[in-house]
């Protein structure tokens, strides 16, 4: 069956639309208001930070990719995000489990306590006792996209975060294209907005607009991926969208998450322009995250300097995460998101 | 110093203002960054970066200067000691008394001349006592001969009060032989007195007054004040004389502080001039001269249909003489209606046009008529002979009841018409014509006829030259009553505060074109 086609806008109106302006999409979105309304707790939380239009809030909106490039996405991470399909050569079987689902998987006898809606008739028939059905565990596709709304992000123009944003989208839209459930967790010093796992495409519709109403604040906000792991399963697979700007990269928080999911991909965005300085000469940095100030000289050698910086950084949490098994890239916002989501899962399944 | 506009101080409180608006100066242009850890190999001092900044250090230098445009614009001003000095002159006769050094006045204005020689700075004003109210400007060479030159119609008197200002000294040049001068006013007192003079015998003509001689037509009397100014006795010998030739000659002894009349009679002329000899310190008052022409007689060209009654009261007034009509020179006219005068000239007109017929009624007079000179008439004697018909303007004098008989009519020269009958048996003999002819004249020329007197005073005690005790002077000392003169300094502090805000505008300038220039090439 053909998933409907949506059509989704490039451009996201100010938080707070009232859902009409979807309607005028098409009569094959009306589904999507019926999915917005039964869904209170992920509207509540968009509406929680989309209605939030303080003078300190990143004010530009974001451009999600629209659906025929998420398709051709799609497309070409199919491969890559279909952890059932046998590899090359047929070597190696598919790990399957059993557990809540829907996919069936087996068979197995009738013990006191099943579900009577599970027993499988035409087998108990045929085999003169009571069988039910076993399914295949879904928790093995479930997905959850952590992307960072920390006050690090909204530097130098915000750039960052467009990039966190098509690339979350991007993924939500792939991931639900093959089955899969997928949630998102924005984060800063705490969850700040919360959409849980579903599938389906009105449940992307969800996530699009939250992801469209996100305002990230532009000073203040500290970066806490830990926050997020209370809110993971223990078979989920997450990807960490961030700059990871931490002193210690994050690396303490990346190890917790990787305790509670089975897997875990990290996708560090990072702006080589953000280490440039104005030629002021002395001058007084400002800590977006802390606030902390720090006077430096700025000319050619600091810039060489936090460059440097920034990658020992790097390399510091790719080391980490190789160590850790996570699946580690770091994505300089010069690159199309499609080009470094694909790069991205082709070293993760490479690795795996 | 002072402040011309000390409101313009409260601007000061607004200085922590300019402080204020340096505080993100260039040491506090904050950048933010996604993570300070990228830049902590670059920080310059972490104790500089933990404490507050200071401000722009220019912050002082533009709060000097705004704290002396605000100085300049409240309008500084030096003070200056300097000394404002009035020096006051005795203008009095007795000052021009000459000494061996010369008059009174030039010895005095030259002692203060050498006074005001020793003040650093004093501004002179000199005033006279004669004529306090126009100021002769400051102290100068020819001050002594044009005092000398002026004619004063007033005595010297004590300076008004409204002259003698606090701020200023007021010096005296006087002989002190008038204590009255010194006496001024709210018991001040000057505040430095020059005494001059030394000589003390003076013999001075005070008056001479001249009226015609009642008994004898054409003649004059005279009657001269002789007085002693001086400290002894003198014998002085008064000489009148009238015209070019000398009419009288009278030896007079006079004692100190004495004076005597001289009397004398001498034929009707133009002016008179009486000289004592001989001459003294004092010349001014040896020799006084009187013009007569008040006491000339006013010719009346008498139109000879006159009635004789009038031409004789005419003939006989003592301030009047009658000539024949068409006489050149006449100073006015009797007009009878038969004779008409070329020239206009004032004329009493006497309408006898009509029968005469009694003025029956009472007697009223003009209010313009004062009541010393409305005469007794009685009403039954007087005879009119027209009616009079007042124009508008005119002024009726005098009338018998409703019949205007007296009339002066508008306009020049003046003209007093009346209709009173002089010609009448009941006026021909009546003894009150000639005290109407001599109203109808007073009317005609304005002015009393009778009892004229020329005169020449020098007031009392004008002869007097004897130097007074000395003149106690005011308890301030001079150096308290100084008074103070400011100058103007906010040109000085507007021109330097001028400098400094045209500096402050290029070194801006200067550094907004090379931070220009540095983020061009930034961006580049």
């Amino acid at each position: 069956m053909a998933a409907p086609r949506l059509k989704l806008p490039r451009a996201k109106p100010p938080p707070g639309s009232p859902p009409a302006r979807f309607a005028r999409l098409g009569r094959g979105l009306s589904f999507l208001e019926r999915a917005l309304r039964i869904v209170p707790g992920t509207s509540r939380a968009s509406r929680g930070l989309a209605s939030s239009t303080g003078a300190d809030r990143t004010e530009a909106f974001v451009e999600l990719p629209d659906e025929a490039e998420l398709r051709s996405f799609a497309r070409a991470a199919a491969q890559l995000l279909i952890d059932r399909a046998p590899r090359l050569g047929g070597s190696k079987a598919v790990a399957r489990h059993a557990g809540a689902g829907i996919q069936h998987l087996d068979h197995r006898d009738y013990i006191p306590g099943d579900e009577i809606r599970h027993i499988d008739w035409r087998q108990t028939a045929r085999f003169g006792r009571a069988l039910v059905h076993r399914f295949e565990a879904e928790t093995i596709s479930d997905w959850t996209i952590l992307i960072d709304a920390s006050s690090s992000m909204t530097a130098n123009g915000a750039v960052k975060w467009r990039c966190a944003v098509q690339a979350a989208a991007a993924m939500s839209h792939a991931l639900i294209e093959f089955g899969h459930r997928v949630g998102l967790l924005a984060f800063g010093s705490r969850v700040l907005a919360r959409c849980p796992l579903g599938r389906g495409q009105h449940h992307y519709a969800v996530i699009a607009r939250l992801l469209a109403g996100l305002r990230p604040m532009s000073s203040g906000e500290r970066s806490a991926l830990g926050a997020c792991a209370l809110h993971l399963s223990g078979t989920a697979s997450a990807l960490a969208i961030s700059d990871f700007l931490a002193d210690d990269e994050m690396c303490f928080e990346l190890a917790v998450l990787r305790a509670r999911c089975a897997t875990l991909h990290a996708l560090q965005v990072s702006d080589v322009t953000e280490v440039r300085l104005p030629p002021f000469g002395e001058i007084e940095l400002s800590d977006l995250e802390t606030g902390t100030r720090l006077q430096v000289l700025a000319d050619d050698r600091t810039a060489t300097s936090a460059a440097d910086q920034r990658a020992a950084m790097t390399a510091r949490l790719r080391t980490f995460c190789s160590r850790s098994g996570i699946a580690f890239s770091d994505w300089e916002v010069a690159r199309p998101w499609r080009e470094a989501l694909i790069a991205h899962l082709v070293r993760a399944r490479s690795n795996g | 110093m002072t402040l011309a506009s000390p409101l313009w101080l409260l601007g000061l409180a607004l200085l922590p203002v300019v402080r204020w608006l340096h505080r993100a100066g260039r040491h506090r242009r904050v950048v933010a960054v996604p993570h300070l850890a990228l830049w902590r190999d670059a920080a310059v001092s972490l104790a500089a970066a933990s404490r507050r900044q200071p401000p722009d250090p220019a912050w002082r230098r533009r709060a000097l200067l705004a704290a002396l445009l605000l100085l300049a614009l409240a309008g500084p001003r030096l003070e200056q000691p300097t000394q404002r000095i009035t020096l006051w002159i005795d203008d009095s006769p007795s000052m021009f008394t000459r000494e061996a050094e010369g008059t009174r006045i030039a010895i005095g204005l030259a002692r203060a001349r050498s006074l005001l020689a020793s003040q650093a700075r004093a501004e002179v004003e000199v005033r006279t006592l004669a004529d306090p109210w126009h100021p002769l400007g400051p102290l100068a060479d020819d001050t002594a001969s044009t005092l000398a030159a002026r004619r004063l119609r007033d005595p010297p008197a004590p300076p008004p009060p409204a002259l003698l200002a606090g701020q200023r000294q007021h010096w005296l040049v006087t002989d002190a032989a008038h204590p009255e001068l010194i006496a001024w006013p709210g018991s001040r007192r000057p505040d430095r007195v020059i005494r001059v003079g030394a000589v003390t015998r003076n013999v001075g003509i005070e008056r001479l007054a001249a009226r015609r001689a009642p008994g004898e037509r054409g003649r004059i009397e005279l009657l001269a004040k002789v007085a002693n100014g001086g400290s002894a006795v003198e014998n002085r010998t008064l000489v009148l004389i009238a015209g070019d030739s000398e009419v009288s000659r009278t030896a007079v002894r006079l004692d100190p502080e004495a004076s005597t009349f001289v009397s004398a009679v001498i034929p009707d002329s133009n002016a008179v001039e009486a000289r004592l000899l001989p001459g003294d310190a004092l010349a001014q008052d040896d020799e006084i001269a009187l013009d007569l022409a008040p006491l000339r007689r006013h010719r009346i060209a008498i139109d000879p249909a006159c009635p004789r009654t009038l031409v004789l009261a005419i003939a006989t007034h003592p301030a009047l003489s009658a000539l024949p009509a068409g006489t050149a020179g006449a100073d006015a006219a009797l007009d009878c209606a038969s004779v008409r005068t070329a020239t206009p000239i004032p004329r009493i007109q006497v309408r006898t046009d009509r029968l005469s017929q009694p003025a029956a009624e009472p007697l009223r007079w003009s209010s313009t008529v004062p009541a010393s000179q409305r005469i007794r008439l009685d009403v039954d004697r007087l005879r009119y002979s027209a009616p009079l018909s007042p124009r508008p303007g005119d002024d009726v004098l005098l009338a018998a009841g409703d019949q205007p008989l007296v009339v002066r009519r508008v306009g020049e020269p003046a003209v007093i018409e009346t209709t009173l009958d002089f010609g009448a048996a009941e006026m021909a003999s009546d003894a009150q014509v000639p005290l109407l002819v001599n109203w109808l004249a007073e009317c005609l020329f304005d002015a009393p006829l009778l009892d004229a007197i020329a005169l020449v005073d020098r007031g009392a005690r004008s002869s007097a030259v004897v130097p007074g005790p000395r003149t106690p002077v005011a308890s301030t000392a001079p150096s308290e009553a100084r008074a103070r003169e400011s100058r103007d300094e906010s040109r000085i502090l507007l021109v330097l505060v001028g400098l400094g805000l045209a500096w402050e505008i290029v070194a801006l300038a200067r550094q907004w074109w090379r931070l220009s220039a540095r983020v061009d090439a930034g961006s580049a």
